[in-house]
């Protein structure tokens, strides 16, 4: 068994506001292997975007991350400086954003925001580093002398391509990519997974995937978790998931999505709606939408167990 | 190019309608208010003198049209007539004059005030609820919400009256000679200090809050998030991605503010006798000197134009986005 590359434990992150806390990731053990594409799927507000920015530590306030350890490359992430943390931000861990418009500085030109970040980690000229970022575009299929463009001078995909060729700037160990295409029509989406994957194979990084397309997802990953409000559901190979989900909602999730491959299912949704993190359910916080859920299920927190080699899922009932 | 030609020549008509407007104003008033006031001017006033002046407000022999078309060739070689109140200088030199003061004055109180407002304000949205941010604003806006004049009497009566540490009037003193030398520059200074000084606080507290809430935003944006996750130094993610982009709406205000200048920081300019176009307007008004009034009049216009067009370039400039779609 390999060292992982990145290795969650027992992390929680709080929003704290007037209205009271609200913890939107909740004691979440995982761990991301070197090389591997990891998923995330969760809907939206499960805490997905939450966990990625807790990992670079660049929450903004009001969140704040209240306990747990994120062990990567020998280094506990949490316990760094300011200092070290600069250091090891975009060089180590870089990060493609959700919404790749918001994401540009608009009144920059994309050369320079990629300069910058090889500037800030790289004793190298201005013009090494404009020459590179040239070449970065053209790996991710932009012509190079689009890096004098600002942002609301290219299409969407365009941006999001930007945002991944400033991502592999580096060469980092680990890409976090935060639904690096819900925004693009599905023609764009399918050439900007193809083009991460070979560039993943090219250079080896680790990629944490994060969407709410289960089914899309369960294609492009290795391995994926699921997550139900602020809380890990399942992780397990995407093979063994696609073939045997065992929690109850990975269950309800994959009828609830046409199958890519194969035959199609019924579409099924699962009944009731996600719940508030602000009141959440006791117990199993999935039990109120359940169709397996027992009297126990409210009364106390399913831990999270390996029902197959390598797969754990948050149901004692999962098998 | 094409989009700066565009608002130049929007600049220009609006300049000319102002012009006209001042032509056709005396005569729009009951009673021909000009020819009266020649009345009262006679005797005191030599007959070139009131020639002049009437050639000003185009009170010639011939029609409308023509007199119109002296007017505006006039006015575009700066020929504004001569001022009753400083007779026989004429109009165009008298403003001169003032112009340059109060273009000193109040400018460089308007600049000093948007570049220490807008730091203090990124300052106090970067150190959020830091000491910068609990103080500073709430201090600044108190001393912007004094009745201005009453701030400037208060602080000529301390620094200038009780402690004598500024001059208490005027833009240099009488016995010093103008010219480009030290003394006098030194001298200048002096004078200015205290009357930029009150502009300077009572604006302050403005630049700030606007800066500070716009930064307060930009500083939750993905692109700030994005550049502090790049690890940049925290002062390159401030200026370069937040500052730039919270400066852009301060940038339009700056521009009105510094167009407002040229009409002279009336009572700065009342209270410490700064002889500039402020001061001038009020001493025209008390000499009923229609030529000046008139003069004047046109300079404010055209200069608040002269500001806008100013922040049209800048605008440009700064942000790719009006770069493109005024292309
Ligand atoms: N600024 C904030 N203030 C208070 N609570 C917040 C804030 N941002 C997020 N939250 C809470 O954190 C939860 C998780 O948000 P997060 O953005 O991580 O969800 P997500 O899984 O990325 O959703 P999406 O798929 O919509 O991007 C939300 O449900 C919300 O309750
Ligand atoms: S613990 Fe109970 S409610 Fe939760 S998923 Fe399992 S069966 Fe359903
Ligand atoms: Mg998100």
């Amino acid at each position: 068994m390999p060292e992982p590359l990145l290795s969650i434990r027992d992390l929680c992150v709080d929003y704290i506001t007037a209205r009271g806390s609200v913890r939107a990731v909740d004691s979440l053990n995982l761990d991301v292997m070197p090389g591997e594409i990891l998923g995330i799927a969760g809907e939206s507000g499960s805490g997905k975007s939450t966990l990625a920015q807790a990992l670079l530590r660049t929450l903004p306030p009001p969140a704040v991350i209240s306990r747990g350890s994120v062990r990567f490359e020998g280094r506990d992430l949490l316990e760094l400086n300011e200092a070290e943390l600069q250091k090891l931000r975009w060089k180590r861990i870089s990060m493609v954003f959700q919404s790749a418009m918001d994401a540009l500085n608009p009144v920059t030109t994309i050369g320079e925001q990629i300069t910058d970040a090889i500037r800030a980690h790289e004793n190298v000229t201005q013009a090494v580093a404009d020459c590179r970022a040239g070449e970065l575009l053209e790996r991710v299929g932009i012509a190079g002398d689009r890096r004098r463009s600002f942002a609301h001078q290219l299409s969407g995909g365009m941006r999001q391509r930007v945002g991944i060729a400033l991502a592999l700037a580096l060469e980092p160990s680990l890409v976090i990519l935060d639904e690096p295409t819900t925004a693009l029509d599905v023609v764009v989406q399918r050439d900007i997974l193809e083009q991460i994957r070979e560039l993943q194979r090219q250079l080896g990084f680790a990629v944490m995937f994060i969407t709410h397309d289960l089914a899309r997802m369960l294609e492009f990953s290795d391995r994926v978790a699921v997550f139900y409000a602020a809380r890990l559901a399942e992780v397990g190979p995407s093979k063994d998931m696609t073939t045997n989900p065992s929690h109850p909602y990975t269950k309800g999730l994959l009828k609830a999505f046409p199958r890519v491959h194969g035959v199609r299912e019924e579409l099924a949704s699962i009944p009731g709606s996600p719940p508030s993190l602000q009141n959440p359910p006791s117990g199993c916080r999935f039990h109120p939408r359940c169709g397996q859920a027992v009297a126990a299920c409210a009364a106390s927190t399913p831990e999270v167990r390996e029902v197959r080699p390598g797969h754990w899922a948050a149901c004692p009932f999962a098998v | 190019m094409r989009y700066l030609l565009k608002r130049l020549g929007f600049y220009l008509v609006a300049a000319w309608a102002a012009v006209t407007i001042n032509f056709f104003l005396p005569r729009l008033m009951p009673g021909d208010p000009a020819t009266a006031l020649f009345a009262r001017f006679k005797g005191k006033l030599a007959p070139e003198a009131i020639d002049a002046l009437r050639a000003t407000f185009g009170l010639t022999e011939g029609p409308l049209w023509s007199q119109y078309l002296t007017y505006l060739s006039h006015v575009l070689r700066g020929e504004m007539g001569v001022s009753i109140a400083y007779f026989p200088a004429p109009v165009s030199q008298v403003i001169g004059t003032a112009l340059g003061w109060t273009l000193f004055l109040a400018g460089s109180a308007v600049v000093l005030s948007f570049a220490i407002g807008s730091l203090l304000g990124v300052a106090a949205a970067w150190w959020r609820r830091g000491w910068v941010d609990t103080w500073l604003p709430s201090a600044l806006v108190f001393a912007g919400s004094l009745p201005y004049f009453w701030l400037a009497m208060a602080a000529l009566y301390l620094f200038g009256f009780q402690l004598g540490w500024f001059p208490l009037g005027h833009a240099y003193a009488d016995d010093s000679v103008p010219g480009w030398n030290l003394a006098f520059v030194v001298d200048v200074l002096r004078h200015a200090a205290l009357p930029m000084l009150t502009i300077v606080i009572a604006t302050l507290g403005g630049w700030l809050l606007s800066m500070r809430n716009t930064m307060i935003s930009v500083l939750g944006s993905d692109y700030v998030n994005l550049a502090r996750a790049k690890g940049l130094s925290p002062a390159r993610v401030v200026l370069r991605y937040a500052a730039r982009n919270a400066l852009l709406p301060s940038v339009t205000s700056f521009g009105m503010a510094l167009g407002f200048v040229l009409g002279g920081s009336l009572l700065t300019e009342i209270v410490f006798s700064y002889p500039g176009q402020g001061y001038l307007l009020v001493q025209a008004v008390r000499n009923q000197d229609y030529p000046l009034m008139q003069g004047i009049f046109l300079v404010i216009t055209l200069a608040v134009l002269a500001a806008n067009w100013m922040v049209d370039l800048v605008y440009l400039w700064l942000d790719a986005r009006t770069r493109d779609s005024a292309s």
